[in-house]
């Protein structure tokens, strides 16, 4: 018998009830709706467990959920804004002693103390000696962490070295980590929410796949924020995310769309903020030495030479990169510290800069002895084989594709054939491993990116001799940068420290084992209408969120700025004049014209339809007509 | 007989899905990059660590036939392993958390297409001619031909961003409170723009087919017999011409009920709807093994198993299948 059809129906529909109810979230407690701020963000937290995550975007629940001992300063100078409320240097440099302040609790109302500050640094300090060491954050020179009473913490290092101050690694609280061993650190514990922390907000849901909401820590010890709730709200779809800040579902946005910047930014309730990223993209030649051994290393040994890294370092016109694969958002790349960090960046004198010149590029190879004796338009390597580089490139970003063919077409001119090979991050990875690690360093030109802390110490590592086999994807190696690299983590001062790392950016210049492209641009963008106060991080080239501090979360007041003209700090330089003209309480959604095309589209998409309704009609009155009823 | 035809589908079915086991199992193992470091994300560890994280996910034995007996085991018992990606997480919680979002989209998605794709395919087979039908019948190609995610980005812009009339990204409004009835609603809401767009081209497809098979049937000599015995053309079409006209409707719905978890990614992508279309998407951008393969197995198995269901309930249709 056939069940009827009424019957199947009515179970269908209590499936249905089923299913509903399992995707109904539970009941919350109520926050104002007006007081909850809003960030859209691409790029989804990884983890909430700070040893497990390697994205840019954990790294802001983390400064909302916890604090570091020494904080960052307006202009990422280092600053009493985290537990150490100050700290003195013994005369030879290697005792650090930090007071830390006095009445601040946990989340959860436990008082914090210098005792979960040893035990966050000796917990990872610890773990170096198991199988399961926590390697997303280093100690630099750090031998022992001390907590001699409840407000001091005692750090001795081997060495005199100021990079302790700059160690950016969240306080975790004692009471709950202490239950936590190295091999669950590394792999199983996810430190669920309610995260307990002694940041400003705390998360306290995260809807993999939708948001990452952060309650306002009632216990913080700083000011207490006229937001109540920070919710991190991820796209999987840019265009959308746009769309959103635009109509005002989020106040802020990071990554905005270099092709879509403009038109946000001239929102009059919206301001674009074009800042600077601490980091860079490169060439990366491939100077692994193989040695003779079997499938290892680059495929010419022009590679290692170089000269021949320094020809091809003219046949790359770094201003067309920017203005093409960047949409004009970035600047040409030079020395391996970005410009973001003005204090440590190092630019090298303009009689020393590669131009873009094709032919100084070919007359440099052929005086470095790449010459065309075949005369088939290639040039051949030393040992007389065509010279045919492989360069890869990963897929997470569409400019590195483009950079990359661009690239090929100069090299091109120059005599030299380059093929492009774009794949995702994991097997650039693999490719990049050289025999120190188990792999083969099979390529030739890596081109990818590096990101940075505030402190340039780690940008400088990778090009010594031991990150071969650990960051280095150029294996580069020069006994006197080594030597450099540990001088000037023990350098007295700053100025000191200042020359020393001068002298390194130049030499990597020089030597060209990358060819730094681009410094591309932090694109945000930040809603004028609903809140006010902002300010960026660095001052100068900065952004408002996403940098290595919680300004924003704390200070932003309700309401539109309540002055037209708004304080200086507010102003970003390469922001539109909209920022500073007085904002309007009212939005008008819909009205900013720019969906006008997409209506008129629909309009012609309908006229389209039936007019083919019409074509098809004529059609069939024209055709036989089978028996029709 | 009726229990040999079941028997042999059921067969069949189990030899596919066995098959379908071991080719997942391989396809993985052939893609370029070793997991371990995947795994570790971080170039700068020692080699001891790597061999200690390979023998923590059984690695270091061999893929045949050590690694292939363990994965063939777990999978029978239910156990898919651990995410990469989530650490510390079940491929099946990780898949299961998912599931839920992307059945109600595309139950909506599948219900709205039926209704409106039947009537239509049916009014419009027939009324054969009618104004109904050109008018639909165009409709119908233009909808099918629609690929979603432009669609989906043109009703967003309308019906989101300009006209604010529905939310456009995610499932729930963050931290939303209040009684379940809000929440449903809140729900609904975010619900309407992807579950239309994921009908559209459904509707399109539905009643083409209804339209020609309807048609077909309606040309059948017992439709003749009917009309001679004085049945009104509403009891013609209710008693002898519906009945019939569904049967390739039903196999098509089986197949597409299987492809259900990988039809809604484009759908579920442009609204950042939270259910197995992202995380396909993000499992894939970062290498996450053993989600991937547990993806792939639900989707294979719930090809398998709507083929099997619309063998089923196709002989239980049509008498003639089962000798």
């Amino acid at each position: 018998m056939r069940m009827p059809l009424r019957t199947r129906v009515v179970r269908v529909a209590m499936a249905f009830g089923l299913g509903l109810g399992a995707v109904l979230p539970a009941l919350r407690p109520a926050v104002a709706a007006d007081l909850i701020y809003r960030i859209g963000t691409t790029q989804e937290i990884d983890s909430l467990n700070p040893f497990q995550a390697y994205l840019y975007s954990s790294y802001e629940a983390f400064i909302l959920n916890y604090d570091v001992l020494v904080g960052f300063g307006p202009d990422l100078e280092y600053a009493p804004t985290a537990l150490a409320e100050s700290w003195d240097v013994s005369t030879d440099g290697k005792t650090y002693t930090f007071k830390i302040r006095s009445g601040v609790q946990w989340s959860d109302g436990q008082p914090m103390t210098a005792k979960d500050v040893a035990f966050t640094y000796n917990y990872i300090l610890d773990s170096l000696e198991t199988d399961n060491s926590i390697t997303l954050f280093t100690l630099t020179k750090v031998t022992k962490v001390e907590a001699p009473d409840d407000s001091t913490v005692v750090i001795t290092l081997s060495d005199p070295s100021s990079l302790i101050l700059g160690a950016y690694i969240p306080i975790l609280p004692e009471h709950i980590w202490k239950d936590v061993t190295f091999e669950q650190a590394n792999n199983e514990f996810a430190n669920d929410p309610p995260v307990v922390g002694t940041g400003p907000f705390q998360a306290v849901e995260w809807q993999k796949g939708q948001f990452t909401r952060f309650v306002r820590n009632e216990h913080y010890w700083g000011t207490k924020p006229a937001i109540e709730e920070v919710q991190l709200i991820y796209f999987a779809n840019q265009d959308a995310m746009d769309q959103a800040l635009q109509k005002g579902e989020i106040d802020a946005a990071r990554s905005i769309l270099p092709s879509q910047f403009k038109q946000i930014d001239d929102d009059p309730n919206i301001v674009g903020v074009d800042g600077a990223t601490n980091g860079f993209d490169q060439l990366s030649f491939n100077g692994y030495d193989g040695k003779g051994a079997e499938g290892v290393g680059g495929s010419t040994k022009a590679l290692l030479d170089p000269k021949f890294r320094d020809a091809l370092g003219y046949a790359v016109d770094k201003d067309l990169l920017v203005s093409q694969a960047l949409f004009g958002y970035g600047e040409p790349g030079t020395t391996v510290i970005p410009p973001l960090l003005s204090t440590w960046h190092y630019q090298p004198p303009a009689s020393d800069l590669r131009k873009f010149d094709i032919e100084e590029a070919k007359s440099r190879l052929e005086a470095a002895g790449y010459k065309d004796s075949n005369g088939d338009g290639n040039r051949e390597d030393k040992e007389g084989k065509e010279i045919s580089l492989n360069l890869v490139t990963p897929d997470t970003n569409a400019y590195y594709a483009q950079s990359a063919n661009l690239i090929a077409e100069w090299y091109k001119q120059a005599g030299i054939k380059l093929n492009v090979q774009v794949i995702d991050k994991d097997t650039v990875t693999e490719y990049v491993t050289p025999p120190e690690a188990d792999g083969k360093a099979n390529f030739d030109i890596e081109l990818w990116g590096w990101g940075g802390g505030p402190d340039p110490d780690f940008l400088l590592s990778i090009f010594t001799t031991d990150q071969i086999g650990g960051w280095s994807d150029s294996f580069y190696s020069n006994p006197e940068y080594d030597k450099l690299y540990s001088d000037q983590q023990i350098a007295p001062t700053q100025a000191e420290r200042k020359a020393i790392t001068d002298q390194m950016q130049a030499m990597v210049y020089k030597d060209a084992p990358y060819d730094v492209l681009y410094y591309s641009a932090e694109l945000q963008a930040y809603r004028t209408d609903k809140w006010h106060g902002y300010t960026l991080q660095p001052r100068t080239g900065g952004t408002p969120f996403f940098t290595f501090g919680v300004e924003n979360y704390v200070n932003l007041q309700p309401g539109p700025e309540p002055t037209p003209a708004p304080p200086e700090a507010t102003t970003a330089p390469g922001a539109s004049p909209a920022a500073s003209a007085p904002t309007s309480p009212v939005e008008t959604p819909g009205s900013s014209g720019s969906n006008t095309p997409l209506l008129i589209g629909g309009i012609i998409l309908l006229i389209g339809v039936i007019a083919i309704g019409m074509i098809a009609m004529r059609g069939r009155r024209r055709g036989p007509e089978p028996d029709d009823e | 007989m009726g229990g040999n035809y079941l028997g042999r589908k059921a067969f069949q079915a189990l030899v596919t899905l066995l098959f379908v086991l071991i080719v997942n199992f391989l396809l993985f193992r052939a893609m370029p990059g070793s997991a371990e470091r995947i795994l570790l994300r971080n170039p700068h560890i020692s080699a001891e660590q790597l061999e200690a994280q390979r023998v923590r996910w059984g690695l270091n034995k061999p893929v045949f036939p050590d690694q292939l007996v363990d994965y063939l085991a777990a999978t029978a018992q239910g156990d898919l392993g651990f995410s990469f990606e989530f650490r510390g997480q079940r491929v099946t919680d990780v898949i299961l958390a998912k599931i839920g979002p992307t059945i109600l989209l595309i139950g909506i998605g599948e219900v709205i297409a039926l209704v409106l794709g039947l009537a239509l395919g049916a009014y419009s087979g027939w009324r054969r001619g009618g104004p109904v039908d050109y008018v639909g019948t165009s409709l119908a190609l233009v909808l099918y031909s629609m690929p979603s995610f432009w669609l989906g980005m043109i009703l967003l812009i309308i019906f989101s961003t300009s006209l604010g009339m529905f939310p456009g990204n995610g499932m729930i409004t963050p931290g939303i409170t209040g009684d379940p009835l809000t929440r449903l609603a809140d729900l609904m809401g975010h619900l309407i723009l992807p579950g239309v767009t994921y009908a559209i081209g459904y509707v399109g497809q539905y009643s083409l087919l209804m339209r020609s098979s309807v048609i077909e049937v309606l040309a059948e000599d017992y439709v003749l017999t009917a009309r001679a015995k004085g049945l009104t053309e509403g009891r013609i079409l209710r008693s002898h011409g519906l009945p019939n006209a569904l049967l390739p409707t039903v196999t098509l719905v089986a197949i597409n009920l299987g492809y259900i978890w990988a039809g809604a990614i484009t759908v579920e992508q442009v609204f950042s709807w939270p259910g197995l279309g992202t995380l396909t998407v993000s499992a894939l951008g970062s290498r996450d093994y053993p989600v991937l393969q547990g993806i792939f197995l639900l989707l294979s198995f719930s090809v398998i198993a709507a083929n099997f269901v619309a063998d089923i309930i196709y002989s239980r249709l049509d008498p003639r299948v089962r000798s």
